[in-house]
């Protein structure tokens, strides 16, 4: 094939996946899929096999292989032309049962030819707790709606019958429709631009368009894993949840052209609903996979095959049904994306070549807070609160991290505009701003996260609820590299019962809020007329020894308040002479420190 | 011929095999043999994670800041933050 009809080709499967993106965006209604972007559509060949993966969550990638051919295989012989399947239940393919899969067979001339697949977190899916993420579960049974493969609409026409069904098993179902009928359109659109591909370049050409990407991807990866060196690199994680504590272990490998994952070491299996799946922990190794060593590869089915993971059955990265596993993708998941980003991140450090794309841990510890309650016109209202999807860059082997930047597993991550999330919810926020020290310290320190707090505004029922799935206080999350420490952790404070005599709140700061502080991670939680919830996020993590930061540069992050002066003190070796910084004196100091370093024993 | 191990650790050939060197100043953490990881060998210092500014009350009293550093100029070779009771994390590259 000539190159320019390939290269057209291969950026046309681009641009079909970002338009039906731009579709779903469209269509949908919630604010955890326009604003937050928890999302994913990707296109796979008629086997299932990953052919052209899309922007999002991206440990779905695997996830939404693993549903086409579990539908190929259920549905063997009956799928036809114009044909959507569901399927969510996580002991076959899903994360999570809130995150649902849609999935749409593309035929040409009669014949099946690609999938095009998508999944969105829909407003509820009829769990214990609203919203999905069910802290109170105890085992799937309570983790709402799940089903291993159906059809929702046969040969073009809608299933009323099924979706009336399951709409009947959800709260807030005018909003889950929506979200259904977000994900119908985008595969629409998916399937009407790859036919549209096929008709001008023919079916043949495009497949093998799709084959020589794959082979393109897998020969590249395995060439890039070769310029690395072979080694082993560990990472660990801690999962806490009502006072338990799961351990995610990591030994990564690297051989020749192929890479291990090996989770052996792991906790075993948890009573609450931080579990994950085989698949969603092989899923949650490739989202940092992805964008850390195919930046510039095509994430297909190639590069997929030079990885092994290995994670013991009955674990918390494998969990065996009924274990509850609502709360995955916040827990197990995003351990295991931490603890590969970590591995691969010091991989990557320990070559010449390859120290630049080096990283510490992003934003490592998503709060799942889902709001529930009545708005003033009467209707009820369920959504997250996005600042789960702000993140925090970690730093680099050459830059600070970015502040509120992302995070890794999902490229195309937001929160919403404060004055989104208060017309559509009855709340006020008090602040939300960044949050000075919470980056990792280091020679460059990690991009901070942030604080908020809200209150109930508004409310026709005096308040309203919140779900919270709320890990993360007790250990962090997003590990330093190269001496760079890891990024503060998350808090969660309720204050309670502000006396009616002082009015409606304006506290502008976290030390400034009244009431009785409760500190809280987990569970269902009332936030009365009078109360304030506050919470804060983690920074990323650092890079190197944060005594080698230049003194300049610390009295920048002095000046915008990234640094408190305790931290510049304590941490990065300043001394003050009244409110400036003495360079000759900060100089000393830092010798000092390295000498009390030097004078310290051998663990051994 | 001298091999990255990381950006602050690097191998350098000795007669018995390959030392593990301070990248700034060349001392020698680990020497070739020595039959113990290099972690073991550093100057090593332990502290709560609870003391250490801008972190919350509420952070695992039992976690830890394990910094390990070079004897030769004291320059930070590599941290952790890990329960205490949490034997070392072990990274390794093939001489």
């Amino acid at each position: 094939m000539d190159p320019i009809t390939y290269s057209i080709i291969r950026h046309r499967l681009f641009r079909v996946v970002e338009e039906a993106v731009i579709t779903l965006k469209h269509v949908s209604g919630t604010a955890i899929t326009n604003e937050g972007h928890d999302l994913m559509v990707s296109l796979y060949r008629a086997d299932g096999s990953l052919l052209m993966g899309g922007v999002g969550f991206l440990h779905h990638l695997i996830g939404a292989a693993e549903a086409c051919k579990a539908i190929i295989r259920r549905f063997e012989g009956q799928i036809e032309e114009g044909d959507v399947y569901m399927l969510n239940d996580p002991y076959t393919a899903a994360l999570h049962t809130s995150d649902v899969y849609l999935l749409a067979p593309i035929h040409h001339g009669g014949k099946l030819v690609a999938w095009s697949a998508c999944f969105v977190h829909v407003a509820d899916i009829g769990a214990m707790n609203p919203g999905g993420f069910a802290p109170d579960a105890r085992d799937i049974f309570s983790e709402g709606f799940s089903t291993p493969g159906l059809k929702l609409v046969s040969r073009g026409e809608l299933r009323q019958d099924v979706w009336d069904t399951f709409l009947n098993m959800v709260r807030s179902p005018e909003m889950v429709a929506l979200d259904l009928r977000s994900m119908i359109a985008c595969n629409n659109v998916a399937g009407q631009r790859m036919l549209a591909l096929i008709e001008k370049y023919g079916a043949q050409t495009v497949d093998e368009v799709g084959r020589t990407l794959i082979e393109q991807s897998e020969q590249l990866l395995r060439q890039r894993l070769r310029e690395l060196p072979d080694g082993q690199w560990q990472a660990r994680q801690y999962i806490e949840v009502q006072g338990e504590v799961a351990r995610v272990l990591l030994t990564m490998t690297k051989k020749d052209d192929s890479l291990t994952f090996d989770f052996t070491g792991s906790s075993p299996q948890s009573v609450y609903s931080v579990n994950c799946t085989r698949n969603a922990a092989l899923g949650g190794l490739f989202a940092p996979l992805f964008p850390l060593l195919c930046y510039d590869i095509t994430w297909n089915q190639g590069a997929i095959e030079p990885i092994k993971m290995i994670s013991p059955e009955g674990s918390v990265v494998n969990c065996i049904r009924p274990a509850p596993v609502s709360v995955a993708t916040v827990g197990a998941i995003q351990s295991v994306n931490n603890a590969a980003c970590s591995a691969i991140g010091k991989m990557l450090a320990a070559s010449e070549k390859y120290e630049d794309q080096a990283t510490a841990v992003w934003h490592a510890n998503n709060f799942a807070a889902f709001v529930f309650g009545r708005r003033p016109d009467g209707r009820q209202a369920i959504d997250i609160l996005t600042e789960t999807f702000a993140g925090a860059g970690g730093a680099r082997t050459f830059a600070d991290g970015v502040d509120i930047g992302g995070e890794v597993p999902n490229p195309i991550s937001r929160m919403a505009n404060v004055e989104t999330v208060e017309a559509a919810f009855p709340l006020r926020y008090l602040f939300r701003r960044r949050m000075s020290d919470s980056g990792g310290a280091g020679r460059y320190r990690g991009g901070l996260g942030g604080e908020l707090a809200i209150v109930p505004h508004g409310c026709p029922d005096g308040g309203i609820n919140f779900v919270l799935s709320g890990k993360g206080s007790a250990f962090p999350m997003s590990d330093g590299l190269a001496g760079g420490a890891s990024g503060v952790s998350n808090d969660y404070v309720l204050y309670q019962g502000q006396p009616q005599a002082a009015g409606p709140r304006f506290e502008a700061e976290a030390a400034r809020l009244s009431g009785t502080p409760r500190a809280i991670t987990w569970g269902v939680f009332a936030l009365d007329e009078n109360d304030a919830f506050y919470l804060r996020w983690n920074g990323g993590g650092g890079v190197g020894d944060p005594l080698l930061r230049p003194l300049a540069e610390v009295a920048r992050d002095l000046a915008s308040q990234t640094v408190s002066r305790e931290a510049a003190e304590k941490i990065y070796g300043v001394v003050f002479s009244g409110d400036t910084l003495d360079e000759q004196a900060s100089a000393q100091r830092r010798l000092h420190l390295q000498a009390q370093r030097q004078q310290a024993g051998a663990a051994a | 011929m001298n091999q990255r191990i990381s950006p602050n650790l690097t191998y350098h050939r000795a007669a018995s095999g390959h030392d593990i060197c301070c990248s700034a100043c060349g001392h020698i953490v680990a020497p070739a043999g020595a039959g113990k990881h290099w972690k073991d060998l550093a100057a090593f210092t332990s502290r709560p994670v609870r003391d250490l500014p801008g972190w919350p009350g509420v952070v695992h009293p039992d976690m830890v800041l394990r910094e390990f550093s070079c004897g030769g100029c004291g320059k930070l070779l590599d941290s952790e933050m890990s329960l205490k009771e949490d034997p070392f994390l072990y990274d390794i590259v093939q001489a």
